[in-house]
């Protein structure tokens, strides 16, 4: 049931066994998960069914981005360009391209600083299967050839240092007609869901001792207030806001809730691709037709990228790699003087041209962070964020040993030749339309000093509140966070379905 | 640098030194016949070739140079220079022309064939 607000009385008391705050895609899959379950769940929505200025304005803050060697770019349009406060959350803009994390995503690594989940790939695979589900997608295997169905057409098989990986489109989402509508009903009309429209969660309440979440203050925007009791707490608020109101909430716990570690709102990770179509091309010897699994079809058929194997990340101490290939493009430029003597000397069949783009893990940073601007408050009274993007020299030198090593493989196995003209001055201003995935500053650590939720998605220390989202995650891998943040919503699901019957 | 022909290759190199562009001629000469056709740009070639002599690559072409001859009438040679090309990358002995990564041996390529005359 979809409930507004504001036709609440003054000083209502919202009540369910969860409550849920965020109905973005992540809180809406617990809610239907859980009321399936039995459960009575609230949701508290910030916006309405639609967007509204007023409502998107209190996403307002400051952004910068920096990374070695490179000029720190002013990016303060990013925070709420890259997400939208209303029913459904950030599912409204997604473009719906799905892929899991790789399993050395997941590992301990030790040339990656706080890398490690305490969850594995396999752990999380039956997981990735209902996310799928749910998406409306076949399921991710576990090989890349299980979802492709043929084997990599660039290296083809005989390189053990790249790979290829898949990923998918979804049509749940508002970028594409009517599917995601279905989505977000699914929930609204659930018989033991409440969705309440216009419910901004201004402050976590907490026990006494600081162990229990005691209610949630609710506030719209006139300013009247409610307040929302239950047994059991999930904040799904995405990458920025979970730890926007951790902080916020802060009478109990000086530092914010979950802060003990001093890990709350650090650690933010995004995705960024680096490329200059002028200067970042691939000269192939390999026939147009034999590389359309690398075209970007945004339909369910999967399509490959690549990537730098497991095997070799461990063996050159590299963070994790994508090489994008674009659709060919009449801009594709054509004049190939390397790419013609290469061929002659190879006796290549066949040659083509392709622009392309390179990913590199952004990997946990403690100065990449969110802070509050104390002095700077929204229509509600909450403390602005300001969010320092920072990249660090690992990304950057395992960007370009990762570049290189590309580029020599290719070579030695006669697939062709790499153009990439990017300096690393140029970085910044490449990077300044990061895609809008917002990751880590909630971290999942097994150990409290680590981190600020378990591996179950508990906040440590405190007993009855979770967090739903990509803000869990520890390391951020190279794919689309959707389809991991809500493949880790129904691992949070089962566990406080085993938890009531235990 | 070792020179195919020394002749043309300097006449060549003070035209490009003086700023005249050469447009490629109608007739591949007998040294680089097999390596210019109509779809490679030989000044985008010339360009490569500076580059490459500008960067100092590892200064002897001579055996490149050499295997480009031969290439005209003997196909072990081009099995050869591609060997080469093949031990370059998997040694990752690369260098950057014009952004691209190239083998040693490709630079050298474009140096010798930067050098042609036809």
């Amino acid at each position: 049931m979809l409930i507004q607000s504001t036709s609440l009385a003054e000083n209502s008391l919202l009540e369910g066994d969860v409550a849920i705050a965020g109905g973005g895609m992540a809180g809406i899959a617990l809610a239907r998960q859980l009321g399936d379950a039995g459960f009575d769940v609230i949701v508290l929505e910030s916006g309405g069914e639609d967007a509204n200025a007023a409502v998107q304005d209190l996403y307002t803050g400051k952004m910068t981005l920096g990374a070695p060697g490179s000029e720190t770019r002013n990016l303060d349009a990013y925070l709420h360009t890259s997400r939208a406060r209303r029913f459904g959350g950030s599912g409204n803009l997604w473009g719906g391209k799905c892929a899991p994390l790789d399993p050395i995503d997941f590992e301990k690594r030790d040339w990656i600083a706080y890398s490690g989940w305490p969850v594995t790939r396999e752990r999380l695979q039956s997981h990735y299967d209902r996310a799928c589900e749910l998406l409306g997608l076949p399921p991710f295997g576990m090989s890349p050839e299980s979802v492709l169905g043929r084997r990599d057409p660039l290296f083809t098989d005989r390189s053990e240092t790249f790979t290829v990986r898949p990923r998918r489109y979804s049509r749940a989402t508002g970028a594409f007609g009517t599917e995601y509508g279905k989505y977000k009903r699914a929930a609204a009309d659930h018989p033991r869901v409440k969705v309440y429209l216009n419910a901004n969660v201004t402050r976590v309440s907490l026990s006494g001792d600081g162990g229990r979440v005691d209610s949630l203050e609710v506030r719209e925007l006139s300013g009247r207030t409610h307040r929302a009791r239950a047994r059991r707490y999930i904040l799904a608020l995405g990458g920025i806001e979970n730890p926007r109101l951790l902080l916020a909430s802060n009478d109990v716990h000086s530092n914010g809730i979950g802060n003990h570690s001093d890990w709350l709102g650090r650690a933010f990770q995004g995705h960024t691709t680096i490329g200059d179509p002028a200067t970042t091309n691939l000269s192939l010897h390999r026939p147009a037709a034999d590389l359309q699994v690398f075209n970007n079809g945004q339909t369910a058929a999967p399509h490959a990228v690549v990537s730098t194997s497991d095997a070799a990340q461990r063996r050159t101490h590299s963070a994790n790699f994508t090489v994008t290939l674009m659709n060919p493009s009449a801009n594709t430029p054509t004049s190939d003087a390397v790419g013609i003597v290469a061929q002659r000397v190879t006796r290549a069949p066949a040659r083509s041209r392709r622009s392309l783009y390179f990913m590199t893990e952004h990997t946990p940073n403690r100065d990449s962070r969110i802070t509050l601007m104390h002095d700077d408050r929204d229509a509600l009274g909450m403390p602005r964020v300001r969010l320092d993007m920072r990249y660090s020299a690992l990304e950057l030198d395992s960007l370009d040993r990762s570049i290189r090593l590309f580029a020599a493989e290719l070579g030695r196995l006669d697939v062709g030749r790499l153009q990439y003209g990017v300096r690393r001055e140029q970085l910044t201003e490449l990077m300044s339309q990061p895609s809008r995935h917002h990751m880590g500053t909630t971290r999942m650590a097994v150990a409290a000093r680590d981190g600020v939720v378990d591996e179950n998605c508990r906040v440590h220390g405190v007993s009855n509140l979770y967090i739903a989202g990509s803000s869990v995650f520890p390391t951020s891998g190279i794919a689309n966070p959707t389809l991991t943040l809500l493949a880790l919503a129904f691992r949070l699901g089962d566990h406080l379905i085993a938890e009531r019957g235990a | 640098m070792t020179t195919m022909r020394i002749d043309r290759r300097r006449a060549l190199k003070l035209l490009s030194a003086l700023g005249v562009t050469l447009a490629m001629p109608s007739a591949a000469g007998a040294e680089c016949g097999v390596w210019l056709s109509e779809d490679l740009e030989f000044q985008a070639l010339q360009a490569l070739g500076r580059e490459y002599s500008a960067q100092g690559g590892d200064g002897d072409t001579s055996e490149v140079a050499a295997l480009i001859a031969d290439a005209q009438t003997d196909a072990a040679a081009i099995a050869s220079l591609h060997e080469l090309i093949r031990a370059d990358y998997a040694a990752a002995r690369m260098v950057r022309l014009s952004h691209w990564f190239v083998s040693d041996t490709e630079g050298k390529i474009f140096a010798v064939l930067g050098a042609c005359t036809t």
